[in-house]
């Protein structure tokens, strides 16, 4: 997968702030957190080896090649100790840049310490699993979508270290709705400057790989009058598909509208486009949530 | 207290994409804000062939309201994987030109104006002019008695923008007058 202009597929880039100057709707606290965000990802990924626990790049590249995607085929969980250590590095990172509540502080460290919870956090939210991600909430008494979120910010660092392995040639072939790292939910899209194709992204694996236009990448449905995108006035650049069926959404970049030479950067277009994310929900459409099945 | 939406959306972290970063403590006030005053318009694609020539390459129509907004090559075509001649890529002319006919236009014999007609009128008119030169041309028998039942005074020609099923049935319909010279255009 060849790196974009302004940017690269593991999502190393300049100053968001410069980047973002000027882009109306963006709300400063959430920059600065995703900029203690990319931080610590990039810190975390400055190791070229694989997370210890997880297949090796073989395995991975095989599962793909044959279109089933890595998790789906091979359980993905690093080892406890790196796990908690990347817990705290992140929380460190985070620090200040957002108000985590005192009892999940309190939690993560001391109960999440223990009886491997930390792992079946890790692998509830990277197989989109909602009932044993209910579980680990109830258990804890902290809150569902904080567990989430933190979850699948501690992921991050370990699928993106272990999706470098993904070959390109398997990449280009995938033409799946899901991930082909993760086997969750695409993020965002581009339509390619040169063809007008579509590439979906995960954020989670920070990997992309084509898709067709014509098909809802959630559901499958393939009907042209169940599918539709809301074009946001005055922003000829960005569209988001829509599927009447499933009522999913994919804010999407169409590269081709950019200037020359320039093309999307999804990694910063994910933060830039956040108001969007509110648009689509205003008009009944949902993030959609893929799991393992 | 009156919320307004903003209020209402900021404050129950309704929306799903902002409802953690509300719970972690992050003002949202100015995307929310941006987001509400932001409307938008839907569009539809769907996906057909150029009706030019015979290569048969793909496209994507896009369309608000069934008035088309763009037409481009469609990259998940195995044909043409996006791309377009010329001809291909002024389609968007085709349908949106205010120079396109959208009503029937006669031009009489030595006139030198043309005139609206109805649809149903042309329709009959051609019948009968069809039927007018195959009566008059009409071949039962050629020079050595043997029946022919043809007419050489029609040629009829196809194009690329009729489908299979609308070539079989102008094939047809020629072959029942007596047509010989019978042709489509991606052969020429």
């Amino acid at each position: 997968m060849s790196e974009r202009s302004s940017g690269t597929k593991h999502g190393k880039m300049g100053s968001l702030s410069d980047s973002l100057s000027g882009r109306a709707g963006v709300s400063p606290g959430y920059v600065r957190l995703q900029e203690a965000l990319l931080r610590y990802r990039s810190a975390e990924l400055g190791s070229e080896t694989l997370p210890s626990g997880f297949p090796s790049p073989a395995a991975g590249d095989d599962a793909v090649s044959r279109g089933r995607s890595v998790a789906r085929e091979i359980e993905l969980i690093p080892e406890s100790k790196a796990l908690h250590a990347s817990l705290k590095r992140l929380l460190e990172a985070v620090a200040g840049h957002c108000e985590l509540p005192s009892s999940f502080l309190e939690w993560t460290r001391t109960s999440a310490a223990g009886d491997g919870i930390l792992e079946k956090l890790f692998r509830a939210v990277t197989r989109s699993d909602t009932k044993l991600l209910e579980t680990i909430a109830k258990k804890s008494g902290q809150d569902k979508e904080l567990l989430d979120w933190i979850g699948r910010e501690l992921a991050k660092p370990f699928f993106q270290r272990y999706s470098r392995v993904i070959s390109s040639e398997s990449l280009a072939k995938w033409n799946r709705g899901r991930c082909p790292c993760c086997g969750g939910a695409a993020r965002m899209a581009r339509l390619e400057k040169e063809t007008g194709r579509r590439y979906l992204w995960c954020d989670l694996c920070a990997v992309e790989w084509p898709f067709v236009r014509l098909q809802c990448p959630f559901c499958g449905n393939d009907d042209a009058e169940q599918l539709g995108n809301l074009e946001p006035e005055g922003q000829e650049t960005y569209r988001i598909a829509v599927c009447q069926k499933c009522k999913g959404y994919l804010r999407t970049v169409d590269e081709r509208k950019l200037p020359e030479g320039v093309t999307a950067n999804l990694p910063l277009e994910d933060i830039a486009t956040l108001p969007l994310n509110f648009v689509a929900e205003r008009e009944g459409y949902r993030l959609p949530h893929i799991g393992l099945e | 207290m009156k919320l307004t939406r903003r209020e209402f959306l900021l404050s129950t972290g309704a929306l799903a994409a902002g409802g953690i970063l509300a719970k972690i403590g992050l003002d949202l006030t100015p995307s929310v804000a941006y987001a509400e005053a932001l409307k938008t318009r839907y569009s539809v694609e769907s996906t057909t062939i150029c009706p030019y020539c015979g290569v048969g390459c793909g496209l994507i129509v896009s369309a608000i309201n069934r008035n088309v907004i763009n037409v481009e090559g469609d990259p998940d075509h195995p044909i043409n994987e996006g791309s377009l001649c010329c001809k291909g890529q002024s389609l968007y002319q085709v349908a949106t030109s205010d120079r396109r006919l959208t009503k029937v236009l006669y031009r009489a014999p030595y006139s030198t104006e043309w005139e609206e007609k109805p649809w149903e009128w042309a329709i009959d008119r051609i019948a009968q002019n069809v039927k007018k030169t195959r009566d008059a041309h009409f071949i039962q028998k050629d020079s050595r008695g043997r029946v022919v039942n043809r007419c050489e005074a029609i040629a009829g020609l196809g194009g690329a923008a009729l489908d299979n099923e609308e070539c079989y049935l102008y094939g047809k319909l020629a072959r029942a007058m007596g047509v010989v010279y019978l042709e489509h255009q991606a052969r020429i």
